[in-house]
């Protein structure tokens, strides 16, 4: 392959046989598809999009962009592609921190994993190779434990993305978590590593490789553009922006405040406790750093440390809005200390933080609806989530039940309507009666309901790129198509999302063309994500997912909000028939004259 | 009496995360200009000039965002909250605005 910037090299790794070869990118895929999650559902697709996603034929599939590990700005990210073992869809879960860059700069854009290995195994990355190696003394320990061990082995610089007890127990919602406590964290990527026996892929390198652009001079304009853009927004500006400022939880109070906060278990839209939980209690009571990732000034993680109670002096990263709101509001939890205690035994043992907290909150009310039998788990009830977490990631008890994820765990009480789930997969810290964009975007999400496939909260809350009511579902599938669009871009790049809230298509193909060395304009850049976006579908499609399940929870159609959000519920058939036509989709089929316009099939 | 609730950075500059208006039934317009004489660093915080509010400035009246409503013009009454957020996440994706438009 002729293009500049990826390091055309991709490694296939059979851990059945223990085989490893190696292969450039095909340049017409990574011209169509870019790379990481674009390029990654690619191989998913050619590997073959009905496997099980619990057997070995499933690839599991780390993947860098072309701008990852690069000087541009917020280039530190990776893609872990896979088919979920919690939906059965296509997912793509991707991690901020050094892993991503350092991968790249040991030589890599991609590592695909098939097949099982007998025994516990890691695979060791430095200057283009990959090595299998034995991982059974690591085998059932924690992720902090587990990147300790390597760090002592193999000394800095060192990344090392591994999975804890819930990947190795295959708890459905298990995440690859990486030395920073940076979350591989939706879809079930650590359940699909543990079934494969594969702990961890741990990558020696520094930044003595990182690729830059041939052509410098071209490169320098268009660098400092995209950099002043960060730097003068007042979002992400370092140390003034509110992201920077207060990380990502200082959502928590504006979308509390237009009644889009789902409590308990979305009984109820708006949480009285939301300001002890929010970004700026945080900062005030319990902030000790700010970390960043590879090369972004906007450090938007919050380190904290807890002083008093039950978890005094522990020490963790990273307080995030969305755990906050799963584990905070919706558990009726108004304590941050016990989120930073859960967040954390998250990140050790490795599982989503939103879906447990989903996932607990269904079980009280299941509790307090008398579904279930014994003592149950109570709002509030801190200690008992602690306690759910611990016997989550080991299958015992009450655990075993819950590790299934939140959509399975409440077929399995009876009641598959108190899980507020799509896909199987549960919903994020925006209630969709309050914020109807968020309503289409989970019910159409590629990889059950997500936030983060198109952010139209930017535009209902924040007036970005335009305020819309948030209230109101006329205009909101054609508006979540331009942000899905446009996040499978930089997603394929792959670029920090929080670069969105500065950046713009035309500073994405600005980069792109000078690293890649191929002319793309603002407009190819949102085609190649509307390609990405309907690939996606199009797996999806191929495994019998289509309109009927592109819905929501009832609870969402049927039970009005609370709050500012009083009387409203979604109008899901609307909202879909709207952004059924402006993707020219089929009852949520990708017809094949879209695949063809889409080059997708010849 | 009215509530004005004050988020993230704007809180520094009041020292509080709230203040009280005595005021029985106005608009947010006059509410904010009484709210500026008491803390004149708000007024390059929520306006670029009078009666412009600052882009990706959020000002709610019981939770709707008042660009939805009657803009400064809209009237609050006793026992109303109005909640100011400032830029708190945004940016200008030029690209996205236009296709949208």
């Amino acid at each position: 392959m002729e293009l500049g910037g990826y390091a055309n090299r991709v490694a296939r790794i059979d851990l059945t046989s223990g085989n490893v070869s190696y292969e450039e990118i095909n340049e017409k895929d990574a011209r169509l598809y870019i790379g990481a999650r674009g390029l990654g559902v690619k191989y998913l697709l050619d590997n073959g999009p009905t496997v099980d996603p619990d057997g070995p034929d499933n690839m599991l599939a780390f993947m860098n962009g072309p701008l990852t590990g690069s000087e541009a700005t917020m280039s530190g990210r990776l893609a872990v592609v896979t088919k979920s073992p919690l939906t059965g869809t296509i997912t793509d879960s991707h991690m901020g921190g050094w892993s991503a860059a350092r991968l790249r700069w040991a030589g890599f854009d991609a590592l695909l994993f098939n097949g099982r290995s007998e025994t516990p195994v890691y695979a060791y990355i430095t200057d283009g190779k990959v090595e299998l190696r034995p991982a059974d003394d690591i085998w059932g320990r924690g992720v902090h434990e587990t990147v300790s061990h390597f760090q002592e082995r193999y000394g800095d610089p060192l990344s090392v993305m591994a999975i804890g007890q819930a990947g190795e127990n295959q708890v459905r919602f298990a995440s690859i978590i990486n030395e920073d406590d940076r979350a591989a964290g939706r879809g079930g990527t650590g359940a699909v590593a543990g079934g494969k026996n594969l702990k961890a892929v741990v990558v020696k390198a520094d930044d003595s490789t990182m690729p830059k652009a041939a052509d410098r001079d071209a490169w320098r304009p268009v660098h400092q553009r995209a950099l002043k853009t960060i730097l003068d927004s007042e979002v992400t500006a370092p140390r003034t922006g509110g992201l920077s400022v207060y990380g990502t939880n200082v959502l928590m109070n504006p979308v509390n405040a237009v009644g889009g906060i789902g409590t308990r278990n979305s009984q109820e839209t708006q949480f009285m406790g939301a300001e002890k939980i929010s970004g700026e209690t945080v900062r005030e009571d319990l902030l000790v750093g700010d970390p960043t990732c590879h090369a972004c000034p906007v450090a938007c993680k919050i380190e904290v440390e807890i002083k008093d109670g039950p978890y005094a002096g522990l020490h963790m990263e990273s307080l995030e809005y969305e755990p906050a709101w799963s584990l905070g509001a919706n558990c009726d939890n108004d304590d941050p200390r016990v989120l930073a205690k859960i967040i954390d035994q998250c990140n050790d043992y490795g599982m989503d933080a939103i879906e447990i907290g989903n996932v607990i909150s269904m079980y009280m009310e299941a509790t307090q609806k008398e579904f279930v039998s014994g003592g149950g788990i109570a709002w509030g009830d801190t200690e008992a989530m602690v306690e759910a977490a611990d016997q989550i990631a080991m299958r015992e008890g009450l655990g075993d039940l819950l590790a299934e994820g939140t959509a399975k765990a409440a077929e399995q009480i009876g009641h598959p309507e108190i899980a507020m789930a799509v896909k199987g997969q549960a919903v994020a810290a925006y209630d969709p009666r309050a914020l109807k964009g968020e309503a289409i975007g989970y019910a159409t999400s590629n990889r059950g309901a997500c936030h983060l496939r198109g952010y139209t909260p930017a535009s209902e809350l924040l007036g970005i790129p335009v305020k819309t009511d948030p209230l109101e579902w006329k205009g909101k599938g054609e508006l979540l198509k331009i942000f899905q669009d446009l996040h499978a871009f930089s997603d394929s790049l792959d670029l920090c999302k929080f670069s969105a809230f500065a950046e713009g298509a035309e500073e994405y193909a600005a980069q792109y063309e000078v690293l890649v060395g191929v002319p793309i304009t603002a407009d190819d850049v949102m085609i190649a994500g509307e390609r990405v976006y309907n690939l996606e579908r199009y797996f999806n499609n191929l495994n019998g997912f289509d309109g009927k399940d592109d819905t929501l929870p009832s609870r969402y159609l049927e039970e009005p909000g609370t709050g500012p959000a009083s009387g409203s519920v979604v109008e899901l058939d609307e909202m879909k028939s709207e952004y059924y036509a402006a993707r020219g989709w089929e009852d949520g089929v990708v017809p094949e004259s879209k695949l063809r316009e889409l080059q997708i099939i010849d | 009496m009215i509530e004005v609730k004050l988020y993230a950075t704007l809180r520094s500059l009041v020292g509080s995360k709230s203040v009280m208006f005595q005021n029985n039934a106005d608009t947010v317009g006059v509410v904010l200009e009484e709210l500026i004489q008491k803390f004149p660093d708000l007024d390059g915080a929520i306006f670029t000039e009078p009666d412009v509010v600052r882009p990706f400035v959020a000002i709610m009246v019981n939770g709707r965002d008042i660009r939805h409503l009657n803009g400064l013009e809209t009237m609050i009454h006793s026992n109303d909250t109005v909640d100011i957020f400032p830029p708190i996440a945004g940016g200008s994706a030029p690209c996205t605005r236009n296709r949208f438009a």
